[in-house]
């Protein structure tokens, strides 16, 4: 949930609560202030017609209009106390059934008891009721929607800052070896995150930084004394006598020692690769390199058996550095080869507009796409495959932009780089 | 024919200097600049190995001293930073190859070789092994007056053996002579076979005498 979502949220439950409690409460006192008010004016009726009748004694309350019910009470002696109802009484004129208020009391006149009922209609009262409420209502609701769109613009602007700190963390990327541009707010909270922030990239980069010099220190270092011993083991090549057993023992070392500088040139590559050291560029044509490529490595295709297919619509020119392309289609072809099945096929398609696809037959099992562009994860059935070819070409792709991609579809591994 | 070896590794330098003697060349070395720069001011060699990072100084300087002193000395670079810069910085300089480390000796002979065939005979070089002849200049294979018409890779591969003659060069050796830049077709040595079969095929055809050999499968050796 939104941290703004969360906070008016909490805001409109409390208008619910208010309005659903405070509405019942209003229309029940305001329902009572009138009806105090009907009531008193049923009285105040009561004392002008007592008046009258005291003035003059001819006035029978049955010639008085306007009273609405009066009869004589024989003989009993009610209580001489006024009462007050509510009723119910259908209205023919208006043809509806309106609430009225009424009065039952007891007169007496020329030694006569009456019961006589005032009454009055409610009706205008209902009315007056309502539209208080309704009146209320809507302001309460301007009031309190008012308030929750301030909170909200007011929040979202406090917050701002914070988003914006979310965004430029989300934009990082620790290759790039840049500190986060982070906006200065006046608020201390921000600042300490900020802060906070600033001192956790800068010391990730540093771990980062110092573990690629590493990396590149320890290939260059390692560098000399692999040549001096692949030097010497060429020199002990040359010596005489030499017993087959010998031979042996030297031809492998040589291996070894082949496979180590091989490692060492690739580890050298992608830290090189990573620190931006191939920035040459230049227009190129895929065609030309993917063809280039094709027929320098078909005498190990053919061994194979592997038929190529090479065919691309037309020609996608990019501007890149050409070794790091001739690397990266290099490793797509040489696995696409080195992984195959003799009699298999590899073919190399353009698809959509800028987007080169190496398909290739092979293992009938997908491959695991997370593990094989990480370093060092390697096919263990074959000794020759250092587990960095990948590795490299996603590097490849990740510093010009590009996307890589790994597909398992009816039998075929298709390795896509969309340009 | 002389060569001056600048390597401040000692067990480098030994190992280029051990390889090159055989080869009938005269060698000598010069561990730090300051050496460097009083044996080029005082002779003339055929070919110089320089590498880049000296303890006392940047071996592109000798390089400059060189080419500012008219001198034609061929020039070799040796480095272990393999970084583009540099290599594009020597060639401009007037270096002739750049070679980066580790190398294989046997690569190394036959740079030195085509650098000093290049400057000695302005380009219009022949290798004449007995009865074979090869044109460096048209890149072509004579035997016996006959044209031997061979694949770029076999080419290649006569000519890295010749100048290795006698020595054995590994297999690992060939496959990365023969490899591409930055292409690795280190997977597995049956194209070499293949490439040697071929060659020893065609030559044999045309009349040349059997001299490629393999020794134990370490490696072939170009035998005179």
């Amino acid at each position: 949930m939104k941290l703004l979502a969360r906070s008016t949220r909490s805001h409109l439950l409390l208008a619910t609560v208010t309005l659903l409690i405070a509405i019942p409460v209003l229309y029940l006192s305001v329902q009572s202030i009138v009806r105090e008010d009907v009531d008193e004016s049923l009285l105040v009726h009561k004392q002008e017609l007592m008046i009258r009748m005291r003035k003059d004694s001819s006035v029978s309350p049955l010639s008085i209009y306007g009273f609405d019910g009066i009869s004589p009470i024989n003989g009993v002696t009610a209580k001489d106390k006024d009462q007050f109802y509510t009723t119910i009484l259908y209205d023919s004129i208006s043809n509806e059934n309106i609430p009225y208020r009424v009065l039952k009391s007891q007169l007496s006149l020329h030694g006569k008891r009456y019961q006589v009922q005032f009454k009055r209609s409610l009706i205008d009262g209902e009315d007056l009721i309502e539209n208080i409420i309704m009146v209320i209502i809507i302001i309460l609701a301007l009031i309190v929607s008012g308030m929750i769109i301030i909170n909200r613009l007011s929040s979202r602007r406090l917050w701002t800052p914070f988003y914006t700190t979310i965004g430029e963390l989300r934009r990082y990327e620790i290759e790039k070896n840049e500190p986060i541009p982070f906006p200065s707010t006046k608020i201390d909270e921000f600042n300490d995150l900020h802060a906070s922030l600033q001192s956790l990239v800068a010391r990730s980069q540093q771990t980062f930084q110092s573990q690629k010099a590493f990396t590149e220190n320890a290939s260059h270092e390692i560098q000399t004394p692999l040549a001096i011993f692949q030097g010497k083991l060429e020199l002990l090549m040359q010596t005489t006598p030499l017993t087959p057993e010998q031979a042996i023992l030297i031809s492998d070392l040589a291996d070894a020692s082949q496979r180590m500088n091989h490692l060492n040139k690739n580890l050298l590559l992608l830290t090189r690769i990573e620190n931006q050291q191939f920035y040459e560029k230049q227009p190129l044509s895929i065609t030309a390199i993917l063809g280039r490529l094709v027929e320098l490595y078909q005498p190990q295709a053919d061994q194979k058996h592997i038929t190529t297919h090479f065919h691309l619509q037309h020609d996608v020119t990019i501007q890149a550095d050409p070794t790091l392309i001739d690397i990266l289609f290099s490793n797509l072809l040489s696995n696409a080869i080195r992984h195959n099945h003799d009699n298999g096929s590899i073919e190399i398609l353009l698809q959509g507009t800028n987007s080169i696809l190496v398909r290739n037959t092979g293992r009938a099992t997908a491959l695991n796409s997370d593990k094989f562009f990480a370093r060092f994860q390697k096919d263990s059935s074959d000794l020759n495959s250092l587990g960095l070819g990948l590795a490299i070409c996603r590097t490849i792709c990740e510093v010009n932009g590009y996307r890589l991609q790994y597909e398992f579809r009816e039998g075929l591994h298709s390795f896509q780089v969309t340009f | 024919m002389k060569i001056l070896i600048i390597e401040d590794e000692p067990e480098l330098s030994r190992n280029m200097f051990s390889y090159l003697k055989g080869e009938s060349y005269t060698c000598e070395t010069a561990s730090d600049y300051k050496t460097a720069i009083v044996k080029t001011e005082s002779f003339d060699y055929d070919c110089i190995l320089l590498d880049i990072s000296l303890p006392d100084g940047n071996g592109l300087n000798v390089l400059r001293e060189l080419k500012a002193s008219k001198k034609t000395d061929g020039v070799i670079i040796i480095s272990a930073k393999n970084s583009i810069d540099d290599r594009i910085v020597g060639l401009n300089l007037g270096a002739d190859d750049y070679l980066p480390k580790p190398f294989h000796l046997s690569e190394l002979s036959a740079r030195i070789a085509a650098v000093i065939r290049r400057r000695r005979f302005q380009g219009q070089s022949l290798i004449t092994i007995e009865e074979t002849l090869i044109d460096t200049a048209a890149k072509t294979v004579i035997v016996n007056r006959k044209n031997v018409d061979l694949t770029r890779k076999e080419y290649d591969l006569l000519i890295y053996l010749a100048t290795n003659k006698n020595r054995v060069v590994s297999k690992n050796a060939i496959a990365e002579h023969l490899s591409d830049d930055n292409v690795d077709l280190f997977d597995n040595f049956d194209f070499i076979y293949t490439h040697i079969k071929n060659l020893k095929r065609k030559l044999g055809q045309a009349g040349a005498m059997d001299r490629i050999r393999s020794v134990y499968g370490m490696g072939y050796k170009f035998e005179i």
